[in-house]
């Protein structure tokens, strides 16, 4: 395995994907609707759900409008892109943690120069209705990677469980390329393009849009017409369009939480009713999918 | 070399809690399955990393225990068939029967094994199995539940030198004759055979896995303190040592600084963020200043001497301090420049909790509280007056009264803070910080000692082993704020029931009885408080007093190690003297030379009271009910009894022991107490109910005395 020199942005992605790729991965396409985290990615939460060995590697952009700083902070943004790993069951022959090492020693992360730890993590989502216990992979102090084994998603007990790692892109490529502001990354080093050259000005203006201007009105009702045509196609049976309504509804209460509308209790509220459609969309895969016989997840 | 055990379960990183608490577990499990199983042996050690556990028994012996259990039959006189049943069930032949006291027995030898047979089951089945982490997963097809996946297992029985490599499987994982290393040094990801319990220790150590966790956290202390000594100043022990000595398997001590620009921030706020987000250890001089020396704790020798390692750190500890910057001048700005009844009203915008409206409306509350114990004088005016003439202050009761005031309406207002929304746990401690600045050339000196660091602390005692608030004004801020909270949720029927007290109601009114207690010690005012025992004039609600009452009977058995029984049957008797007077007494009963003449001395009282009831002459035990006209009715030339004499004189003393009025009590009831003669009757009922009365005094004296000794003693061993 060569170790690349990464020289900007999207050699770290080049790298990463062939790394797992030659790992037995499936390199898959980003899901096509915006979402907090690439936990939401189908194929992450529904697959992790589904008897069938699966391994997966994707970039997924996430939006979290909350930690929008008008391209003011220099590592603070509200739409970052995640590299996921999703890997089911977990591998038996080679030592996944092991796996993970040699992933960092390929994209430049020299195990004899740098103190890497494992850091008791679990996490949990709400919306997801989601847990898993793993760690926070520490790089001389900072994290770079999220490490989690599933237990548990939708409030389904997983049958087999999967291990996802997922990886923090921009803030890898600022520790590799050893640059403090996000937006001086080389995004195409050869072209001379930044990171900031493509996302610098959607920062600025998606963060007025979050904080400022998004309308309020059609948010909740955006908001109620998601859970009621998600709930509507969950009766129909058809769970990947009712998951793909559900995930559309869990990003509309992120920008109304931006937009500073939402007070404790109704926080509370909005993410039992998430959950609550999340949970229906993984129970109907399970029935739906659930015989192992079937080609295709 | 002695016989000997050995299993390394290696597993990937466990988080330190789980692993700490393990150790202990695994010890136990071992040594409880080898018993059960009739399997000797000297001790068993059980050292750790984060990725693996080894368990040594020493000694263990080669084979089990024989024995011989003893099964009971049926009568020797039985009949044939019977008898020729009992043995097909069992198996055996009448030749296996032994006959004792007119019954049929079996002796059922159980042989000695060797323990090389059997010691994989029991690994398997008595220990790996019983194995339960308070947070655990699964992760393959055997759906066992560990911390984390179980990589590899190793064990190894050596027996008269002979070194025998134990095949055991469990979660799916079959275990082998080797063993792994550190993760980056030495061997790494290659195993490394292992052939004997010597063997294995040699190998980790070449492989730069230090396995004794107390050798690891030496280390770690002894570089450590090695950095601090450099600057004249020591470690600063707190937790993040023992979670730092589970983080890694070879520690290396590094030495790095706080970047100058953010040492301008409260301590706690650094120490907090650097130990809560990085696990780093803070360096504090002989003031208990903050150096901007700090120490990284890493996993790994590097080949540029920890540059790389220690410039990422530093990177790191930049940005979050940063962010703890931005945040603190936030604040600052805030607090600087808006007044403080904005301050206060913008405390409407926090709940407090459901139904029982924002903090505004605590606020509110608790100065209302303020006021209900000035005008029911539950604050003592006299001793307060007191306290600020020991000042040496021109400040009058009413100046002292809006400082509290002040504090009430401040209290609170860091909840808004940008520091404590994002690190909920510097509550109250950033408060006082907000508050210096606000007021910083506004009050005097001299009383500053009255109501320094009150906002830090009045969310003090946050437990049995923390102090209650320092200074005066923090202690009557902490009370008010918990009596208001338990007051609210009593009324809202949120008590504590059995084992469940999300709301930590009985930690608060524990909190209000120490105070109440332990108050006078630190603040060195006598009786801040005037606290009815049956703390009736502390509230209305019942259930409330009840539930103090409670608190304080049990702080009592906690800190006096007495039984509750005892309590309950004294105290109604001594709490007529107050709480402070009844811990001090039943302190003078936990002083077990006391105790048996305190007990027997009650017990006589009893039987004085009845004598005094049962004599049915009210016009008699009136008079003498009265304690002034005692005197009166003695008179001293009727002595007939040598008790009597005896008595009288004691009476005539100035200084009365305890043990005096115990005598004099134990010869009252020598001598007929109900006579013919109505006079005489009078005169030694009198006698009884003086007895009583000085015995009441004296108790009091001790008691007080007692109250006094014991927090004067905890007071000084804290300090």
């Amino acid at each position: 395995m060569n170790n690349f020199k990464i020289k900007d942005f999207q050699d770290l992605i080049t790298a990463l994907e062939s790394f797992w790729i030659n790992k037995g991965c499936t390199k898959l396409m980003p899901y096509d609707t915006e979402m907090g985290a690439g936990t939401f990615h189908p194929s992450t939460a529904l697959f992790s759900l589904n008897p069938k060995p699966f391994s997966a590697c994707y970039v997924q952009p996430s939006r979290r409008p909350t930690d929008g700083r008008y391209g003011e902070s220099p590592n603070r943004l509200q739409h970052y892109f995640q590299f996921q790993v999703i890997i089911k069951p977990v591998p038996t022959k080679e030592n996944i943690t092991n796996t993970y090492l040699e992933s960092l020693q390929h994209i430049g992360i020299d195990s004899h120069k740098h103190d890497i730890r494992f850091v008791e993590d679990d996490w949990k989502s709400p919306t997801l209705g989601a847990s898993g216990l793993g760690w926070e992979v520490w790089c001389d102090g900072m994290e770079i990677t999220q490490f989690t084994y599933f237990q548990e998603m939708g409030g389904i007990s997983c049958p087999i469980v999967a291990v996802e790692i997922t990886y923090g892109l921009e803030r890898l490529a600022m520790y590799l390329l050893e640059t403090d502001n996000v937006y001086s990354l080389p995004w195409n080093k050869e072209q001379n393009i930044t990171y900031g050259d493509i996302f610098f000005n959607s920062e600025k203006e998606f963060s007025n849009l979050n904080f400022n201007y998004a309308n309020i009105n059609y948010l909740q009702q955006q908001f109620k017409m998601m859970e009621d045509e998600c709930n509507s196609l969950i009766k129909n049976k058809l769970v990947y369009p009712a998951y793909h309504y559900a995930i559309k509804a869990s990003n509309i209460f992120n920008i109304l939480d931006a937009r500073g509308v939402i007070s404790a209790v109704e926080r509370e509220l909005y993410i039992s009713k998430i959950r609550n459609l999340v949970k229906q969309c993984c129970s109907l895969y399970v029935e739906n999918y659930k015989n192992t016989n079937l080609q295709g997840y | 070399m002695n016989n000997c055990l050995l299993l390394e379960i290696l597993t990937e990183e466990i988080p330190y809690t789980l692993q700490a608490k393990a150790i202990e577990d695994i010890k136990q499990i071992t040594e409880l399955a080898l018993q059960e199983n009739l399997i000797n042996f000297d001790l068993v050690n059980v050292f750790a990393t984060s990725r693996r556990i080894t368990i040594i028994v020493q000694n263990i012996y080669e084979f089990t225990q024989p024995t011989t259990i003893e099964k009971k039959g049926p009568k020797a006189n039985i009949d044939n068939n019977i008898l020729n049943a009992f043995l097909q069930q069992n198996n055996i032949t009448k030749d296996n029967l032994i006959v004792k006291e007119g019954y049929y027995f079996i002796h059922i030898n159980s042989p000695a094994l060797e323990i090389k047979n059997i010691i994989a089951n029991i690994i398997q089945n008595n220990i790996l199995s019983k194995v339960k982490f308070k947070k655990s997963m699964h992760w393959n097809s055997s759906k066992v539940y560990w911390a984390r996946p179980i990589v590899n297992l190793l064990c190894i029985l050596e027996i008269n030198s002979v070194a025998n490599i134990i095949n055991l499987t469990y979660a799916n994982v079959q275990s082998s004759n080797y063993t792994f290393g550190h993760r980056f040094l030495g061997a790494k990801n290659n195993p490394i055979p292992i052939n004997s319990v010597n063997n294995y220790f040699i190998k980790l150590k070449e492989n730069f896995v230090i396995l004794d966790q107390n050798e690891r956290k030496e280390i770690i202390i002894k570089q450590a303190n090695n950095i601090a000594y450099k600057y004249n100043a020591s470690l600063l022990n707190n937790w993040v040592l023992n979670e730092v000595v589970f983080l890694n398997e070879y520690p290396v001590v590094l030495e790095s600084s706080i970047p100058q620009k953010y040492l301008q921030l409260p301590k706690e706020l650094i120490i907090t963020i650097m130990a809560n987000n990085q696990r780093y250890l803070n360096i504090i001089d002989n003031n208990n200043n903050l150096l901007p020396n700090y120490i990284i704790v890493a996993n790994n020798l590097t080949t540029d001497n920890a540059a790389e390692i220690i410039k990422g750190n530093n990177k790191v500890l930049t940005a979050r301090l940063e962010d703890g910057l931005f945040f603190y001048n936030q604040d600052i700005t805030y607090y600087k420049n808006t007044s403080l009844e904005t301050i206060t009203n913008n405390l409407q915008k926090i709940t407090y909790f459901e139904d029982l409206g924002t903090y505004y409306d605590k606020v509110t509350r608790i100065l209302s509280l303020l006021n209900q114990f000035k005008q029911n004088n539950l604050l003592n005016l006299d001793n307060l007056k007191l306290l600020l003439n020991n000042t040496k202050s021109p400040t009058s009761i009413t100046e002292y009264y809006s400082v509290i005031e002040e504090i009430i309406k401040f209290c609170k207002v860091d909840l808004l803070s940008n520091v404590v929304k994002e690190i909920p746990e510097l509550q109250g401690i950033m408060g006082e910080y907000y508050y210096n600045i606000l007021h910083k050339n506004t009050k005097q000196e001299a009383v500053s000692s009255l109501y320094k660091n009150s906002i830090k602390e009045h969310y003090k005692p946050q437990g049995p082993n923390d102090q209650i608030p320092l200074a005066p004004v923090g202690q009557i801020v902490s009370l008010l704020d918990k009596l208001d909270t338990l007051e609210q949720l009593f009324n809202k029927g949120k008590m504590p029931t059995g084992s469940q007290d999300p709301y930590a109601l009985r930690r608060a009114a524990l909190g209000v009885i120490r105070i109440l207690l332990e108050g006078n010690f630190v603040n060195k005012v006598q009786n801040l408080f005037n606290i009815d025992i049956k703390f009736n004039n502390l509230t209305n609600n019942t259930q409330l007093q009840e539930f103090f009452t409670e608190r304080f009977k049990n702080y009592i058995v906690d800190e006096l190690k007495i039984s509750k029984d005892i309590i309950n049957s004294k105290y109604n008797f001594i709490s007529t003297y107050g709480i402070h007077t009844t811990f001090g007494f039943f302190a003078v009963f936990a002083n077990n030379t006391q105790q048996a003449s305190v007990i027997e001395c009650f017990s006589l009282i009893d039987r004085l009271k009845n004598l005094v009831k049962s004599s049915n002459n009210s016009v008699m035990f009136n008079k003498i009910n009265n304690i002034e006209n005692i005197e009166l009715n003695i008179n001293y030339n009727n002595l007939q009894t040598s008790q009597e004499q005896y008595i009288i004189k004691v009476l005539q003393n100035t200084n009365i022991t305890f043990a005096q009025i115990n005598e004099c009590i134990k010869k009252i009831f020598e001598i007929k107490l109900i006579t013919e003669d109505v006079n005489l009757t009078t005169m030694r009922l009198a006698i009884l109910v003086k007895l009583n009365y000085l015995l009441h005094i004296i108790l009091k004296e001790d008691s007080n005395a007692y109250y006094n000794n014991y927090y004067t003693k905890k007071i000084a061993t804290n300090n």
